[in-house]
């Protein structure tokens, strides 16, 4: 297919990209999905290497301004005290996430009427749990059955093993009378669907070598693809482009060669995230949108969160095998997910059981803390942490408001002059109060644990995995950018379906979210394609 | 000048006395541990690790052993340990860098990797066994009301 019209054009490939391409297949429509990255070798990823830890401060960092890619586009940070990570490529930032694979709550979709905060989502967890459902097996997910902090959902695969670490933080829970479960994880426990099963590597935020991380360039995309998707890679795209009647009529993007390029299309599908998604619409302004394509709200950009982090990390006597197993796959606690004013914040955080890294992060971020001195003391101190730690990290939702931006960034571009996003964001009083909670609750279960030193890192710099909000779905098109089902109230052949248009965050991982969202989304427009643009 | 000066006989950016210095300094930062028969970070290849993976660091490696008096490598350890603190006070980035490339030069040797009762290599394909875990840790949990809001 060259730049012939296609019906159905996806930007970006990841994880809602991968998602919405497989389900509108079924359709036969001509499908193009077009993303600025590459397809990733899995015989390449650092754990093939003995290196395997250092690359996680080159090539596969999670931050594109250190990865430096020239597939990535930088980004302006410097008015955010959460710095921005992702990952361009096919798969998205499920090449680098940890897997971590919960679902939002029922609450997270109505925090207007039970809290009083933000808005209602247009959808609700019952209508998006068929998805949810869906999506489990496409991914293949792994977790246990019968968490009281859930309706009840069966995850199609056993839980990831909980190690030494999840059974002695287990502990800690236990003697403190608090929740915990084994983590809802995207990765596979058993073979599945032509996978093998996960071989505890441990390092699964540089990419899975064995394939058990259910990244979607090995799940949807396969699938999609088979079915007759076709996916362009080294294709970045600069602008959406309307016609005389105000509809999208295409994209402009550079080739792989940097040459501007036209692709026309009936129906343009946003996938870039909650940053990348903001930067092509506000980048994309016409006479009819001088601020910016499909919006007239205003909103576009804006209500940016993320999930403001910290953690705490326990060392113990005992050996606790800290570096194996899935990093940040291990088990979780909603003790303080529900929103209770008594504690002095609205809302929640999930406490998310993480293991600890191999012996080269270990003796690195030692010197740095202090905990691994160089001199007569280095075995001693490097002895005592490595595969001797537990770490409960704080994850916080984070409210909307409309200062917290993305923009274009007056003089930063990327490889193809294309502006690059800058993130405007400041911490509010009530995520500072819920953060601190998080980090006192997390040393006491630690302490609990039998944990004999415990030490806490306050707020998380490079913690922008989650970017939400930016072109938030509602039904009043003053107050919001889509519509229930993704479709832009302002050009009605343009849709968006990545965390952009969460209307709240809720406290946890967002991509089972984002892609169950993006499978009601297709399936909706499927329902509906012979009056798509009424 | 003299004429042997200029004559090149090694590929080391290093010369005989500056590797000697070397060699103390890394001493200095990860000594040996006979116990487990690890060696010290002096054993490593440093040298050769930095020309492969960090070559813009071997100038600012070269500067770093200059700094350091020829009668350096002559001290015992309690007496070196002084002088490398103050260095690392005077010239912290650089102390920094070197301590990063020092300790993954370091912990990824096999010979250590041994000592810490590491398999060598790669993690993949070997992989890892881990215990599934204790599920009867969950009863307390599985007995309480949902928790969820609707």
């Amino acid at each position: 297919m060259s730049d012939d019209p296609v019906d159905v054009l996806i930007i970006g490939a990841g994880a809602s990209g991968a998602a919405v391409a497989w389900s509108l297949a079924d359709t036969r429509m001509r499908i193009l999905c077009l993303e600025q990255g590459d397809w990733l070798n899995s015989s390449e990823y650092p754990s093939n290497s003995q290196d395997y830890e250092l690359q996680q401060f080159k090539e596969f960092n999670i931050d594109p301004n250190v990865r430096g890619l020239d597939v990535d586009y930088p980004i302006n940070n410097e008015e955010s005290p959460i710095s921005v990570v992702n990952f361009n490529g096919v798969g998205g930032g499920t090449i680098l996430y940890a897997a971590h694979f919960p679902r939002l709550h029922p609450s997270d979709f109505k925090v207007k009427t039970l809290d009083g905060v933000a808005s209602d989502w247009p959808v609700d967890y019952d209508q998006l749990e068929p998805f949810f459902t869906l999506n489990d097996r496409m991914m293949g997910v792994s977790g246990l059955a019968g968490d009281p902090a859930y309706p009840p959902k069966q995850p199609p695969l056993p839980h990831i093993p909980l190690g030494l670490v999840g059974e002695t933080v287990a502990r800690g829970y236990n003697k403190l009378g608090w929740h915990w479960w084994p983590s809802d994880s995207a990765i596979i426990s058993r073979p599945y669907k032509g996978r093998d099963k996960c071989l505890n590597l441990g390092p699964c935020m540089t990419g899975c070598a064995q394939g058990a991380k259910s990244s979607v360039d090995i799940t949807y995309w396969p699938e999609a693809i088979r079915a007759g998707v076709e996916l362009k890679t080294r294709c970045r795209v600069r602008e959406i482009t309307l016609n005389d009647e105000g509809m999208a009529n295409g994209v402009i993007y550079y080739d792989a060669e940097g040459l501007e390029q036209f692709q026309q299309a009936e129906v343009v599908v946003m996938a870039c995230n909650g940053v990348g998604t903001p930067r092509i619409l506000l980048n994309s302004k016409s006479e009819r949108f001088p601020n910016g394509i499909a919006n007239s709200s205003g909103l576009v950009g804006k209500n940016l969160m993320f999930h403001p982090s910290g953690f705490v990390q326990g060392i113990f006597e005992e050996k606790l095998d800290s570096h194996l197993g899935p990093i940040g796959c291990c088990i979780l606690s909603k003790e303080f997910y529900e929103t209770d004013l008594s504690r002095g914040f609205v809302r929640g955080y999930n406490m998310q059981i993480t293991r600890g890294s191999g012996p080269v992060t270990t003796a690195i971020q030692g010197f740095a803390s202090g905990a691994v001195p160089w001199g007569p003391d280095h075995h001693a101190g490097f002895d005592r942490i490595f595969d001797h730690t537990a770490t409960i990290g704080i994850l916080c939702e984070d409210l909307p408001e409309e200062h917290n931006t993305v923009t274009l960034d007056d003089t930063l571009k990327d490889s193809d002059g294309i502006p690059s996003p800058k993130i405007t964001y400041t911490l509010s009083e009530n995520t500072q109060k819920m953060l601190a909670h998080g980090l006192a609750r997390g040393a006491e279960v630690l302490d609990a644990a039998g944990a004999i030193e415990i030490n806490t890192v306050d707020l998380l710099r490079p913690a922008g995995w989650h970017l939400l909000g930016t072109a938030r779905m509602g039904d009043d098109p003053k107050t919001s950018v889509v519509n229930s089902w993704g479709r832009s109230h302002d050009v009605r052949n343009l849709f968006i379906v990545d965390g952009s248009i969460f209307v709240t965050a809720g406290g946890l991982n967002p991509t089972s979210t984002i892609q169950a969202l993006a499978l009601h989304i297709a399936d909706t427009m499927k329902k509906n394609l012979a009056n798509l643009f009424d | 000048m003299n004429k042997d000066d200029t004559v090149i006989a090694t590929d080391s950016p290093l010369d005989a006395t500056q590797q000697a210095k070397l060699i103390a300094l890394l001493d200095s930062i990860i000594p040996p541990d006979p116990v487990r028969n690890l060696p010290s970070a002096g054993e490593m290849d440093l040298v050769g690790y930095v020309t492969n993976q960090s070559p813009e660091f071997i100038v600012p490696l070269v500067k770093m052993v200059d700094y350091f008096d020829d009668a350096f490598v002559e001290l015992d350890s309690a007496e070196r340990h002084p002088l490398v603190q103050l260095f690392s006070e005077q010239k912290p980035e650089l102390f920094a860098a070197f301590i990063f490339l020092t300790y993954a030069c370091y912990y990824q040797n096999d010979h250590v990797r041994a000592g810490l009762n590491l398999a060598p290599g790669a993690p993949f394909p070997r992989g890892n066994d881990i215990i599934s875990g204790d599920l009867s840790l969950l009863d307390e949990v599985l007995n309480r009301p949902p928790m969820y809001r609707v």
